[in-house]
């Protein structure tokens, strides 16, 4: 089967810095969930842009579909009109998405680029809204939503194009917890009808609802693994290189031990206490 | 700062309220955008013509005409008045003077102690004259005219409506990208600017210095163009990464019909009358 993405020794540096990605090669198939993991900085978003084509490989190639991704590829051809319907970037900041007047003008931005008619856009909108259960959000102002409402119709902005691959930077960030879990659910559901889903993230908490699959970048920009996703959370040695997660060392009573630590679950414990000593 | 914080607040604002009256009922909201460009800049092209104040007063009555009958509140169409002496008199003040408009005196100013500065020859007595008065006046009666025709533009018409009917009357697809730009960014760089403002706010016990406050305003807007640049960008990769090409695209497509006609007619009549009073 033809692979949606396939990345060959990629690199990438922003004008008069270092680089960001350093040597990537991966490939994404068709239907998979798969989570581009490391700490800030690390890449993950500049990966993102260069899966989109809205930045281009320096060295290397980036082909989506079969069609190597570059400028002329992606300027007024048939493959460009494609390539934007089948492929919806969520960014991570929602406000960076959300430009236009009103809810419905928003979703219908990416259908009016693509010159459907009027009357397929208005159908496709409702749809959308409902399935995303934000009908009443269809007349209101972006920039007033809530941060789970913008995220809701930045992703409705995106399926109304029905896309079979949705690229997603950091798509919980700043969410509460009810709308992180109404986002999740809608992902899986997505998932589940056939789309093939590439996250960005650093939470590893949401690695087991967003990927079966997970691609490991260093701080020094570098791939350094490509796993599925339960293999690459019981990989602490490689987690703890990649700073996803820290040594932490804390006191129970009189009790000093130290054991592997991410902040965003909370307190947990899920190894046994390695290095336990009486202070 | 709490002011400026304030300013920005009211310009945001602001950006709503023409949203809000663009979607509004009313003469202007009705027609085609592509109409009501090509009479309301027309007409702004004739007010820039026309020189007896009578027939200015008439574009303005005109103007005001047409801004009730689109539901404007009178308030708003008088706060003209509030900028255009602001920014005008700066530029016209100096022609009022008999050094640039010869006339009658009609208040004495200063007695030069020189007669040159520099290259130029200066008057026994500087003075205002009645002939400069007669110049400012009408020079700030045809930029009130002008405003105001701009204001039932902006006002009356979506933006996005507005652009799309620029760009069908020729103007150049660049151009119409550029402000298209620009109207998308202006929220942003002004819930930046109220926001670098309100986090200096909360960290300001009492003010400094004028010369540190200056530092301070010279530095926030570097950091404001900074942010607002990766924002601004981040916007255009969102659009791109949607299929955006440049072009404004409407959701409902425009019309043109008997109303646009008789608009255009009407107006191109009272332009032909306000040129034949002067």
């Amino acid at each position: 089967m033809e692979a949606i993405f396939a990345v060959e020794q990629v690199h990438y540096a922003y004008p008069g810095e270092g680089p960001s990605l350093t040597d990537i090669s991966f490939a994404v198939a068709p239907g998979e969930r798969v989570a581009l993991l490391g700490a800030n900085g690390s890449g993950k978003s500049t990966l993102l842009h260069l899966l989109d084509g809205l930045y281009f490989a320096q060295q290397g190639t980036v082909q989506a579909f079969g069609q190597t991704l570059n400028e002329a590829a992606l300027e007024g051809t048939p493959f460009a009109q494609r390539f934007r319907q089948e492929v919806g970037f969520l960014f991570q900041n929602s406000e960076a998405q959300l430009f236009s007047a009103s809810v419905e003008e928003e979703i219908a931005f990416g259908p009016l680029q693509a010159g459907w008619p009027s009357e397929e856009i208005h159908a496709r909108i409702a749809d959308t809204l409902g399935i995303l259960e934000i009908p009443h959000l269809r007349p209101r102002v972006p920039q007033r939503l809530s941060s789970g409402e913008k995220k809701r119709v930045a992703l409705a902005s995106l399926l109304v194009m029905s896309p079979s691959v949705l690229l997603l930077d950091e798509p919980t960030a700043g969410l509460d917890p009810r709308s992180q879990s109404l986002l999740l659910e809608a992902l899986e559901e997505l998932h589940r009808a056939g789309l093939t889903l590439v996250t960005a993230t650093h939470d590893l908490t949401l690695l087991p609802h967003l990927a079966d699959r997970a691609l490991v970048l260093s701080e020094d920009h570098r791939l350094v693994s490509d796993a599925p996703a339960e293999e690459t959370l019981a990989d602490t040695a490689l987690l703890l290189s990649v700073n996803l997660i820290h040594a932490h060392r804390h006191r129970h009573g009189a009790l000093l031990h130290e054991h592997p630590h991410q902040h965003v679950t909370g307190h947990e414990h899920p190894h046994a206490h390695e290095s336990d000593q009486r202070d | 700062m709490r002011r400026a914080v304030g300013g920005f607040a009211r310009l945001l604002e602001e950006t709503l309220v023409n949203e809000r009256s663009a979607e509004a009922p009313g003469l202007l909201q009705s027609l085609d955008a592509r109409a009501k460009a090509l009479g309301l800049v027309g007409l702004i092209v004739i007010a820039t013509l026309l020189q007896r104040p009578v027939a200015l007063g008439l574009a303005y009555v005109l103007s005001l005409l047409l801004g009730f009958a689109s539901r404007l509140p009178a308030r708003r169409l008088a706060r003209v008045w509030l900028t255009v002496p602001l920014f005008s008199a700066a530029i016209i003040a100096p022609a009022t003077l008999n050094v640039i408009t010869p006339g009658p005196a009609l208040l004495v100013l200063w007695h030069p102690a020189h007669h040159h500065l520099g290259p130029w020859a200066l008057p026994p007595a500087v003075t205002i004259t009645t002939s400069g008065l007669v110049v400012a006046g009408r020079f700030l009666l045809r930029v009130g005219v002008c405003v105001t025709l701009a204001l039932l533009l902006a006002a009356t018409t979506r933006p996005d409506r507005l652009l799309r009917g620029l760009r069908a009357l020729g103007v150049p697809r660049v151009f119409v990208l550029l402000l298209g730009m620009m109207e998308r960014y202006l929220s942003v760089f002004l819930r930046s600017a109220q926001e670098i403002h309100l986090a200096r706010l909360s960290r300001t016990a009492r003010l400094g210095s004028t010369r540190r406050e200056q530092a301070w305003v010279a530095a926030g807007m570097g950091s404001l163009l900074r942010r607002t640049q990766a924002l601004g960008q981040a916007v255009f990769h969102a659009m791109l990464s949607r299929g955006y090409t440049g072009e404004a695209r409407l959701l409902d497509p425009p019309r043109w019909g008997a109303q646009e006609w008789s608009f255009l007619a009407g107006v191109t009549c009272l332009a032909a009358a306000l040129v034949r009073i002067g």
